[in-house]
């Protein structure tokens, strides 16, 4: 019954009803009648509504699969989880140590994620830590500290 | 005189090298599959902020001429466009690299793409301060409907669904709504996060949309298999000469003028972009040839058109970026991001405001063109090798300069965090055949539409008569209704021909 269309169409609507409820607390029409700040909001939020049961209504018809799981997809999932289970660690370990260091055990985790070969992981993750070092906190001036 | 003193001032080193690097990361984001010209803008815009106006569009100008003639790269050698504007090259690129004239297919993209390029650079000189003029007139009606018809086209053209399109542009203006409302300056859904009070950024959602979000689809859909067939096609073939004799030069030149004017006057309206212009360029060039039994096996005529096109939209495109403020495609989207990093906003106002760094642009615009020229026919040869690069070399790179890149631009974790959700965003976009090009215009314009709609209702004191009784706004409207009704009843059409 719930299909990506019925799915999306479904988060359209509550994300549409989140902005229309949240901009009636808003004015609509300022003193001298003109439109106020909750106008557009409310105005292209109710379109989004709209759309969004036409969506979900037309989902439930043509009851489209977007996510079809094979073999192959199932190892890219893997991958997929890992890769952005990465990405978040990264942003953790950052604040802790060092923007080098972090990045440098970022680039490790990844190319480990990937399969690359340890030799090419090690020089890939040091010249790439370095070069976005020099790059960015010796010539840009980019403080990276959270 | 003035042309001379700009042109002049840019061909100083400090500026030049910047250019040339460019070209240089354009052409290997263009040769590899999967990374777009969009992509590698949206990634360097953030590096460019430490620059000079005149350096960082040195830069970003370069990488995106480069990266829509090297796109063509991957489609002649590996049957795979390397950006969207390269897919009509795959129709004879690719069969004249089989038949052992790869090493003449690239040339040929070189030096066409150079004329498309050039082309349409002299179009945008010669009619965009007329045409700035022309918009200086326009009142908060027009940029109302012009702002929406720029945003109707990109809907229009995105993906197999009107539906699709209009929800995520809709979706688009929602979001630019969040942070300060720009008639009454009182904060909405900032949810009391400071961090809102900005609104939501527009060019970490881009890095995230087409960096991220790209590198994390490629990965979902990765294949073995399919890589290794693909390398194995760019080892086995001989690539042969590479530059074009006299007499062919002279049999492709009716094509390439119909090409190259063609492309200009497409990639002036907006989200027609460069591959809806190759593909109709090399249709006509088809139809206009004298062996139109050679395209789709091997004709350089079908190939020089496509490679014209390529790079002809692109003063089009910028013709309408500059004068109006729309951009035409999803780059010059992120281009009017970068304008507005230092400070400016373009329309008409920029080419009296700003006219001598207009100038420049320009001349730049000349320099990145004949750059990769010189770059482009001395490593032919050289960049069939930027194919050979590993997947997952690109991806872990993609991935930090998106996270490094977000995070320059103010030095704010939250930026990154955006990157992010827009990243994933991103991915379940390319995966349902959403495209993301509407979400970013709406969230670009939407400040445009709602704040000159608000000011038309101003004006005219609450009537909506105001959009019909001016005539730039009603023919604009009309338009917009066009590029909505139109591609439903092509749909219609298309289904009753093939039930029948």
């Amino acid at each position: 019954m719930l299909n990506g269309d019925v799915i999306f169409g479904l988060a359209s609507i509550v994300f549409s009803l989140l902005f229309i409820l949240s901009s009636l607390g808003f004015e609509n029409r300022t003193t001298d009648g003109s439109p106020g700040a909750g106008f557009f909001p409310i105005l292209i939020g109710s379109i989004l509504l709209i759309m969004g049961v036409a969506f979900a209504v037309s989902g439930f018809k043509t009851k489209k699969h977007y996510f079809e799981m094979n073999e192959e997809v199932k190892k890219n999932l893997k991958i997929f989880f890992l890769t952005i289970a990465a990405i978040i660690g990264y942003l953790m370990i950052w604040k802790w140590i060092s923007f080098v260091v972090a990045t440098f055990a970022f680039l490790i985790g990844l190319n480990y994620i990937y399969k690359q070969s340890l030799k090419f992981n090690l020089i890939f993750s040091s010249v790439a830590s370095l070069l976005v070092y020099v790059i960015f906190e010796k010539i840009f001036h980019v403080l990276f500290i959270l | 005189m003035e042309w001379i003193n700009t042109l002049l001032s840019i061909l100083q080193p400090n500026i030049l090298i910047y250019l040339i690097v460019g070209v240089a990361v354009g052409a290997i984001i263009g040769a590899l599959p999967g990374l777009s010209a969009t992509m590698g803008i949206a990634i360097l815009t953030p590096l460019t902020f430490w620059f000079t106006p005149e350096q960082g569009f040195a830069m970003l100008l370069g990488l995106w001429n480069s990266a829509i003639w090297a796109g063509s790269i991957s489609a002649i050698l590996i049957n795979t466009p390397g950006t969207p504007a390269s897919i009509a090259t795959t129709f004879d690129g690719y069969n004249m690299y089989k038949r052992g004239q790869g090493g003449l297919a690239l040339g040929i993209n070189v030096v066409y793409s150079v004329i498309g390029g050039l082309f349409s650079t002299i179009v945008l000189i010669f009619a965009s301060f007329p045409l700035a003029k022309l918009a200086i007139k326009f009142g908060p009606p027009e940029y109302f409907a012009l702002a929406l018809f720029g945003l109707s086209m990109m809907i229009s053209v995105s993906g197999n669904s009107i539906l699709k399109g209009l929800m995520v542009g809709f979706a688009g203006l929602l979001v630019s709504t969040i942070g300060i409302d720009p008639l009454l300056a009182m904060p909405r859904f900032t949810l009391g996060n400071g961090n809102l009070l900005d609104g939501i950024s527009f060019i970490p959602v881009m890095i995230g949309m087409f960096g991220l979000g790209e590198v994390l689809y490629q990965i979902y859909h990765n294949s073995k298999i399919k890589e290794d067939e693909e390398r194995q096609k760019v080892k086995n073939l001989k690539l042969g000469r590479v530059l074009i004799n006299a007499k062919e030069f002279i049999r492709l030149l009716p094509s390439t003028i119909m090409s190259c004017i063609t492309s200009v006057i497409i990639g002036a309206i907006p989200a027609c972009g460069g591959d809806i212009a190759s593909i109709i360029c090399w249709g006509q060039a088809k139809r206009m040839s004298k062996k139109p039994e050679e395209f789709e096996r091997g004709s350089i005529e079908g190939l020089a058109s496509s490679c014209t096109a390529n790079n002809g939209v692109i003063g089009g495109v910028m013709t309408t970026m500059l004068t109006l403020g729309i951009p035409g495609d999803a780059v010059s989207a992120v281009l009017i991001g970068s304008l507005m990093m230092y400070g400016m906003q373009p329309g008409p106002r920029l080419f009296i405001e700003n006219k001598p760094f207009i100038m420049n642009i320009m001349c730049l615009m000349i320099m990145a063109n004949i750059v990769i020229l010189i770059l482009g026919l001395v490593t032919t040869k050289l960049t069939a090798k930027v194919l050979a690069v590993k997947k997952e070399i690109v991806w872990a790179s993609v991935i930090l300069l998106c996270i490094i890149g977000s995070f320059a631009l103010n030095n704010s974790l939250f930026d990154v965090i955006i990157m992010i959700i827009s990243g994933v965003l991103g991915f379940f976009f390319k995966k349902m055949d959403f495209a993301p090009g509407p979400f970013i215009l709406g969230l670009l314009l939407g400040n445009m539409v709602e704040s000159n709609l608000r000011r038309s209702l101003i004006m005219s004191q609450g009537s909506i008569s105001i959009f019909f009784t001016k005539p730039i706004t009603l023919v604009l409207l009309i338009f917009i209704m066009l590029s909505l009704i139109m591609p439903i009843i092509k749909k219609r059409k298309q289904k009753e021909v093939s039930v029948s």
